[in-house]
């Protein structure tokens, strides 16, 4: 009976696996093809492998470049994003009933991409900030912060009513009270710096109006492979299989942290407690 | 170094609901006072309110004489153990016991031998470097306790801090607070809802009731003469016969209380009543005696504080005094002083009996 039922769970998530893992892994397996076998329908799993999509990509098309700006931009902006958050979701959970701001905060993201980029656009190209990294970083960290603000509030919300008690009657200031804050969420920290850096990695629209050819980051640069002789499927597969590697690091990371992230509301109950 | 804390007509309201209400209260310098109360009745928050952590609607705090309602918790120079012990997370045990020194500016040298010296008097100079995750209930309580002394503060506030341990640590923990007052001489409130510690530890106590100041005195007054019903629940170290009757007038100045098929007549009059009324009423084990013989079945017998006790099944379930002689599942028979028993309205207010002449019990 068991035995059946493990048998059935088994084949289920094979199934899911093939779903959620199959495109994938042919993007994979069509970065190492020519590009005849790869014009070819029929799946093919026996071929000759080959470089020449990656060298084309990295070589050619400055894919190094613009996985450079991607990483910087990811980085800085998830940075960024999580610095700002901080004092702001450390407020809000001090504050219950403050549900509008935190509104505020993510309807930021709940806007369309199409509607933000021309308001985004005209401001910075009066600074001067169109086609830069700081550019981009800056507008990205904006459109993080009000996800990492939501997200670190519930982790701030997490904290027992004593740590903030202790801390002014111990006389602590706001900044050594926030960074003591900061240190016992330490897992939700990471794990909203890891999204915020996903969400950037992946950001298409707005990173199209902001940079020019310089300062564009991977999912612009695959864009530039479609061209009017055709697209280039074969350096596209290369560098959606390159891009996807820091995606797959993070949700790995994510996975792990979220883990303990979420089990921090226990460590007030149990740990504190325990004997 | 102690302070004299007085609330004068405090209130606190949380938009309709009354926190406090009116409440005066004088704690001379260096006494230790117990604070109990049933759930809600407002323990916690008047800690809070001297701490600074809960802002008054009305009426004034004064330390010393002075007023310091609208004074931030820092400048207070509190020192407040919670229940759930308020360490702060991820760091160490050091790190914990420093961080109000260095919050005042303490060179670190100075800070870091003043949590060595404290930390060896509390008994957790081994756990300095150790995370607070990695140690007991116990160790942590100690802990939040050091932080709590390191600053030397005139006033210490406990608020249920053995709520969350085992009965061991209670009685290690209840030692050391009881040492440390009476080395450095502070004042001490003491929130709690256990009657046996405040009867260890505090040398007064104050009831609280729905945000007001019920009953206010030593512990042995509480327990001779309880304001409320609460308090005469909570005041009695050993288990207590409670129950409700009918208060009836034989005679004119003659007062008996009908429990049952049982009649005690009071040795006096109880003040306020002038007509049959039906009351709450307690009786102190030590007041009822269970002697071999009669109707009713002795279920168990057991020892509590050196004193026999049996716990009688008749017409109602008694705790008494077991009398030599008797013995499990043994036949007993219950005889009760009325001059012990206690009568309360309702409203859970006391009825004072006054003047007790002779009385009996039929």
């Amino acid at each position: 009976m068991r035995s059946k039922r493990f048998i059935v769970g088994a084949l289920i998530f094979v199934a899911f696996a093939f779903v959620w893992f199959g495109p994938a892994g042919w993007l994979a397996l069509s970065s190492f093809k020519h590009r005849i076998d790869l014009l070819d329908w029929n799946v093919q799993l026996k071929f000759s492998p080959t470089l020449n999509n990656y060298r084309g990509a990295f070589a050619h098309d400055e894919f190094g470049t613009h996985f450079v700006n991607s990483m910087l931009v990811a980085t800085g902006s998830a940075l960024a994003a999580v610095i700002f958050a901080i004092p702001a979701a450390f407020g809000l959970s001090l504050r219950p009933g403050r549900n509008r701001l935190l509104f505020l905060f993510l309807s930021a993201r709940m806007a369309p991409a199409a509607a933000l980029a021309l308001p985004l656009f005209l401001v910075f190209r009066s600074v001067g900030l169109v086609d830069t990294l700081l550019g981009l970083t800056l507008a990205h960290s904006g459109l993080s912060l009000g996800f990492a603000v939501w997200m670190l509030k519930g982790f701030f919300d997490e904290l027992p009513q004593s740590f903030v008690d202790a801390a002014s009657v111990d006389g602590l200031s706001i900044f050594m009270t926030i960074r003591l804050a900061s240190r016992a969420i330490l897992p939700g920290l990471a794990t909203t710096v890891v999204f915020s850096f996903l969400f950037s990695w992946n950001e298409f629209f707005i990173s199209m109006i902001l940079t020019g050819r310089r300062t564009s980051t991977v999912p612009i640069a695959v864009l530039g492979l479609v061209t009017p002789a055709g697209t280039l499927w074969g350096e596209v597969a290369a560098i959606a299989t390159a891009a996807i590697i820091p995606a797959i690091i993070s949700m790995v990371l994510v996975r792990g942290l979220l883990a303990r992230g979420l089990t921090f509301g226990a460590f007030r109950e149990a740990e504190w407690q325990s004997e | 170094m102690a302070v004299r804390v007085t609330l004068e007509r405090v209130s606190v309201h949380y938009g309709q609901r009354a926190g406090l209400r009116d409440l005066t209260l004088d704690v001379p310098p260096g006494e230790f006072l117990g604070v109990v109360g049933p759930s809600g009745s407002g323990k916690s928050t008047t800690l809070r309110v001297i701490a600074g952590l809960t802002r008054i609607t009305s009426g004034r705090v004064l330390f010393d004489g002075r007023e310091v309602q609208d004074d931030r918790p820092a400048s207070r120079n509190v020192g407040m153990v919670f229940q759930q012990f308020g360490l702060y997370p991820r760091t160490t045990v050091k790190e914990n016991i420093l961080l109000p020194l260095r919050a005042r500016g303490v060179d670190i040298s100075t800070a870091r031998k003043q949590v060595a010296s404290l930390a060896e008097r509390i008994g957790i100079e081994t756990l300095l470097s150790r995370s607070v995750e990695e140690i007991s209930g116990g160790e942590q309580q100690r802990v939040a306790l050091a932080r709590a002394l390191i600053r030397k503060p005139p006033l210490l506030l406990l608020d249920e801090p053995l709520a969350s341990l085992d009965v061991s640590l209670r009685s290690s923990l209840r030692n050391l607070f009881s040492e440390l007052h009476q080395e450095q001489g502070m004042t001490v409130l003491y929130v709690t809802h256990d009657p046996l510690e405040v009867a260890l530890l505090a040398q007064r106590v104050a009831v609280l009731e729905a945000g007001q100041l019920v009953q206010l005195g030593r512990f042995s007054e509480l327990e001779r003469q309880p304001a409320t019903f609460f308090i005469a629940q909570h005041s009695a170290a050993l288990p207590l016969n409670v129950g409700e009757g009918i208060l009836n007038q034989e005679l004119p100045g003659c007062w008996y209380l009908q429990v049952d098929q049982e009649r005690l007549t009071l040795k006096g009059i109880p003040e306020g009543v002038s007509s049959t009324c039906a009351v709450s009423w307690t009786l102190n084990a030590h007041a009822v005696g269970a002697s071999p013989g009669g109707t009713a079945t002795t279920e168990r017998i057991v020892s509590m504080l050196g004193i026999r006790l049996a716990r009688i099944h008749g017409e109602r379930s008694w705790w008494a005094v077991a009398h030599d002689g008797l013995t499990e599942s043994s036949n007993a028979e219950i005889s009760i002083d009325p001059g012990a028993v206690k009568l309360f309205r309702k409203d859970g207010t006391a009825i004072r009996i006054l003047d007790q002449p002779n009385a009996k019990s039929r």
